[in-house]
């Protein structure tokens, strides 16, 4: 068989050579049945001859020295599942790396890329939100109950911490024997606990100013998440108040909690 | 002007509530059972420092009473419990 000539552009009354339809216009893909076909047929090949083998559906062309299959000389595919990237495991060689978890950042680990969780900024705030309480709120009741006072956080990573930081304004109990008992709480979960707020062991008001109460938690969590403040009137008598006011036109008295997204 | 937990301490005795501002719509009433009428709220405010004046002077008299009983003077008084 003769070698490819490349492209030619036959011009009006040029005769067409033996060589021309063996360099020429033999140089398409040629259809066997199958490779030993081929051979048979094509005994002398050159390179650059292409064939095609029908029981196999591989497109076959010849190097020089040997048939090489065109369709497996390709990268195989390893990926297999949504979000799978492909890198070089070895050389050329493509290898599979499946798609990580929410959150996780690309890296490096042994020379070859890796999801991993980020350490999160390393003490970093990540986040800060606020929820503010206007209004006084009052309680005849030894039982706590909500005030009102209350923010949520949604943490970007289960590893973090959340600082939260309350501060009940104007914090007082009316002329009775009581005291103020003030609660924090992770959704239902009580995370600090503060009572005899106020307390004079006598029936006279007293107004203690800012109470805060603070903490360092671990939520382990990425949902949403609610922390919140209630207040009991620890002997049920007369009335606890927090964000308890003179009545000056103009100033309104207001309580705050503050979380804060820690970076572990 | 009254507040609005004081109106209910002068109502309310031994009830157990919450309320979170100055309406009556904002008490929750702990034992599920309204002790007072919106109508006895309001109408609390105006009561209250007739109540309170009266609440004052009865306890201003029971002092002075006491001290006149013991023989002491209210300074004597607050020297024995300094």
């Amino acid at each position: 068989m003769a070698a490819g000539l490349g492209f030619k552009d036959f011009v009006t009354g040029e005769v067409l050579t033996a060589a021309d339809v063996d360099g020429y216009l033999m140089q398409g893909i040629w259809v066997f049945a199958s490779a030993a076909a081929r051979d048979a047929a094509v005994t002398s090949p050159q390179e650059g001859n292409f064939a095609y083998l029908k029981d196999t559906n591989v497109t076959t062309y010849y190097t020089g020295s040997a048939w090489a299959n065109l369709d497996t000389t390709g990268m195989t595919n390893p990926m297999t599942t949504t979000g799978d990237t492909i890198y070089s495991s070895s050389g050329s060689t493509p290898a599979r790396l499946g798609i990580g978890s929410t959150g996780q950042v690309l890296t490096v680990a042994g020379g070859v890329p890796t999801w991993a969780t980020p350490a999160g900024g390393g003490g970093k705030v990540l986040q800060v939100v606020e929820g503010i309480l206007t209004g006084n709120v009052g309680s005849a009741s030894a039982t706590f109950a909500d005030t009102g006072l209350t923010v949520t956080i949604t943490p970007t990573l289960a590893t973090s911490k959340v600082l939260v930081i309350a501060s009940c304004s104007s914090v007082m109990k009316t002329a009775v024997n009581t005291n103020v008992g003030l609660k924090l709480l992770r959704g239902a979960t009580q995370i600090f606990y503060n009572d005899y707020i106020a307390h004079t062991g006598g029936s006279v008001a007293n107004n203690v100013g800012s109470v805060s109460l603070v903490k360092l938690d671990s939520p382990a969590t990425t949902s949403a998440t609610t922390y919140k403040v209630q207040m009991a009137n620890m002997a049920a008598t007369g009335t606890t108040l927090i964000n308890e006011y003179a009545g000056a036109a103009g100033n309104t008295v207001t309580s705050s909690i503050i979380a804060m997204e820690i970076g572990a | 002007m009254a507040k609005g937990y004081e109106v209910l301490e002068m109502l309310c005795k031994g009830v157990e509530y919450v309320y979170r501002g100055e309406n009556y719509e904002d008490i929750d009433w702990l034992d599920k059972k309204p002790a007072i009428t919106k109508n006895e709220f309001e109408a609390g405010f105006a009561q209250y420092d007739a109540w309170k004046a009266e609440q004052d002077a009865a306890q201003a008299a029971a002092k002075a009473a006491l001290l006149d009983r013991l023989g002491i003077t209210e300074d004597e008084a607050k020297l024995l419990l300094s």
